[in-house]
């Protein structure tokens, strides 16, 4: 893909992914075809941040895992009071990265 | 190269998955055993100590206490999730000393089949439904 093109998807999407991935997801992006861009565009992407408010509001409902995708986490969370309510707490801590990890996952479907 | 990864990371989220049950279990019949003392009693349920509504769990362990009492009508009037909870810390202890034993990963199999399926639309809804109603019924109760 053109570089000016990857660039500003890093730019713009940086946010949604692990620093230490970046380099590798730009590498393999120039390697892409042009045609895939559109693909790349109109990925949805969860916002860290977003679910770290979910988290605090409904994270004892296992709310956040389910909208990161891991619906078996967020039943055991949902069935638990939240994990004996303090799976809820450590998971303030832990659901940014998540959510980046289920970013990286949903990209790598793309990206090979 | 991609396919070792994906083999790599496949193993670990099995291994994690065990022993994150593991963990569960042992959790589990500790925190009933505990409250089998008539003098213990905790709330750690986040939604109900902030806003004081009860969850869709709440009252699992009055339930299973009922259940251990004989009185398995009580425990369905307390909440319904009681059985499923008792079924799982029945089983789930004896299935994983199964794939133990046999070196198999039999669980973690019909896990992740499971979790296929009752991610579509016509499992997904109804299993919510079932969850609000009841969520609105401990709400009723004023568990």
């Amino acid at each position: 893909m053109d570089p000016q093109k990857v660039d500003m998807f890093i730019m713009t999407n940086a946010k949604y992914f692990h620093s230490f991935h970046i380099a590798q997801i730009r590498e393999r992006l120039l390697e892409i075809d042009d045609s895939k861009w559109v693909l790349f565009q109109t990925l949805q992407l969860k916002d860290p941040t977003t679910i770290l408010i979910v988290s605090l509001l409904g994270g004892a409902l296992g709310i956040d895992r389910f909208i990161i995708g891991d619906t078996g986490l967020g039943i055991g969370k949902l069935l638990t009071c939240g994990g004996f309510g303090i799976w809820a707490i450590i998971d303030l801590f832990l659901i940014m990265d998540a959510t980046r990890d289920s970013n990286i996952v949903k990209l790598q479907q793309l990206l090979y | 190269m991609y396919a070792l990864l994906q083999s790599v990371w496949r193993s670990q989220k099995s291994a994690l998955f065990y022993w994150g049950l593991i963990l569960f279990v042992l959790v589990g019949w500790g925190w009933l055993y505990w409250n089998l003392d008539p003098h213990h009693s905790l709330n750690i349920c986040v939604l109900k100590n902030t806003t004081g509504l009860p969850c869709p769990a709440c009252g699992t362990t009055r339930s299973l206490e009922a259940l251990l009492h004989g009185e398995w009508l009580t425990a369905l009037a307390i909440n319904p999730l009681g059985w499923w909870a008792a079924l799982g810390l029945v089983v789930l202890p004896l299935w994983l000393m199964v794939d133990g034993l046999t070196r198999q990963q039999s669980l973690y199999e019909w896990y992740v089949q499971v979790l296929q399926h009752i991610q579509k639309p016509k499992w997904a809804i109804p299993l919510a439904l079932l969850m609000g109603l009841n969520w609105i019924w401990n709400i009723w109760k004023g568990l």
